[in-house]
């Protein structure tokens, strides 16, 4: 039991806190972008179920030998048992609640904007039917779900010229195609689930980071990539109220120069060992119901 | 669906010039759109108001609607939203690019002048 419950908490120590770390200081990502999400998936994926293996284990472990014995003795329950099975419960239940709760507000938050985009903007049908609303700010950004928006303002139409207004449109247009909502989504959930874990804080910015770059990859197999930087660069500097967009963030730089100066996707044998170290730690939660609660 | 979401829009445009409460029959007869059933008015309108962007008054016997809000207050509300760091956060909305501080943006300038 001891032993198991060393190797579950060392394996969780290292998934939550030290790949994590790893990961986001790495500088393949930006390489090979959709599989560095691949990675960080599994390490949300593997970090969940191996607090929950691990709380089960430590549930289980004076019941029996292993788990199926564990679980047909379930009668002489004791404290530990309890405690660590109710932890468990109370964990799981958490993480679903907060990923309902935060999908509702995500989804509130949308319909809200929406409503108001369909009521005061224009569709521009030379733009793949984007809504233009009549403001100088420039705005440029997508609404996700089944029934999406494309949103640019009189801002972005006036600053931008016609290439560089294409070649955004058409990263929008990868995040509603690729629906990269749908992939930031959980993340939001972990990390109002766990404010205070920084790993967890890290994934969910650099998950967001990926799948820019992966927007700005795909635009980029239609469009110019200096067209687009220069884009992020008149929107970046676009004369929004200061503040109003917040933290400036290092990565429209980052991308801009990945734009400017494209690094080389990763060779096969780095993509394989990638893969196959998403698939280990995504699998690795199995392992502790596999092996003796020795 | 499409389609009713630009009568929508036509409609609160009608509302919104007559600058004053307007009747079912007034909004239909403003929309110069012989081809619409003023029943079609009607159900715009009463999905308007479900939206909370309408206001029906029924003190009269014909029932008069009002926009709730002027159009600059929706837009404003619009960006609001739209530049909302908590929403933002929340991955409601995809933006193309944030705001770039004085370093990065002369930084870029750069980069983009040595291509």
């Amino acid at each position: 039991m001891l032993a198991a419950v060393v190797v579950l908490a060392g394996w969780l120590l290292l998934v939550a806190t030290g790949l994590p770390a790893w990961l986001a200081r790495a500088d393949w990502p930006q390489r090979s972008p959709a599989l560095a999400l691949v990675l960080w998936q599994s390490l949300g994926l593997a970090a969940g179920l191996l607090s929950l293996t691990l709380l089960g284990t430590v549930a289980l472990a004076p019941l029996g030998d292993d788990h199926v014995d564990a679980l047909r003795h379930l009668r002489r329950s004791g404290v530990q048992t309890w405690v660590a099975g109710g932890l468990a419960l109370a964990v799981l239940l958490r993480l679903l609640t907060v990923l309902v709760a935060s999908t509702a507000r995500t989804l509130r938050a949308r319909h809200a904007n929406r409503v108001l985009v369909d009521l005061v903007a224009s569709k521009n049908l030379l733009l793949r039917g984007a809504s233009v609303v009549d403001h100088d700010v420039p705005l440029a950004y997508c609404l996700p779900g089944l029934r999406p928006r494309l949103v640019l303002s009189r801002g972005t139409l006036d600053l931008l010229s016609s290439a560089e207004l294409q070649a955004v449109v058409a990263h929008e247009q990868a995040h509603l195609a690729q629906r990269h909502d749908l992939v930031v989504l959980p993340f939001v959930a972990l990390a109002r689930t766990f404010p205070a874990v920084p790993a967890v804080a890290v994934a969910q910015a650099e998950v967001a980071l990926l799948v820019e770059l992966m927007a700005d990859d795909r635009a980029a197999r239609k469009h110019d990539r200096a067209q687009l930087a220069r884009a992020l660069w008149k929107i970046g500097t676009g004369g929004t109220p200061a503040g109003a967009l917040g933290l400036a963030g290092e990565d429209v730089l980052l991308r801009a120069r990945r734009l400017l100066e494209p690094p080389l996707p990763l060779g096969s044998p780095a993509r394989i060992a990638v893969v196959v170290l998403a698939a280990v730690i995504a699998a690795s939660p199995l392992s502790g119901v596999i092996v003796p609660l020795v | 669906m499409a389609r009713l979401g630009d009568l929508e829009r036509t409609v609160m445009q009608a509302l919104w010039d007559a600058g004053a409460p307007l009747t079912g029959r007034e909004v239909a007869a403003a929309l110069s759109r012989p081809d619409l059933a003023y029943t079609t008015v009607l159900t715009v309108l009463t999905r308007l108001e479900n939206k909370g962007l309408v206001r029906r008054d029924s003190s009269s016997r014909a029932h008069s609607y009002a926009p709730v809000a002027s159009r600059e207050h929706h837009v404003s509300e619009l960006l609001g939203q739209a530049l909302d760091q908590a929403d933002n956060r929340l991955a409601a909305l995809q933006h193309f690019a944030r705001t770039m501080t004085a370093e990065e943006a002369a930084a870029l300038r750069q980069a983009l002048d040595g291509q």
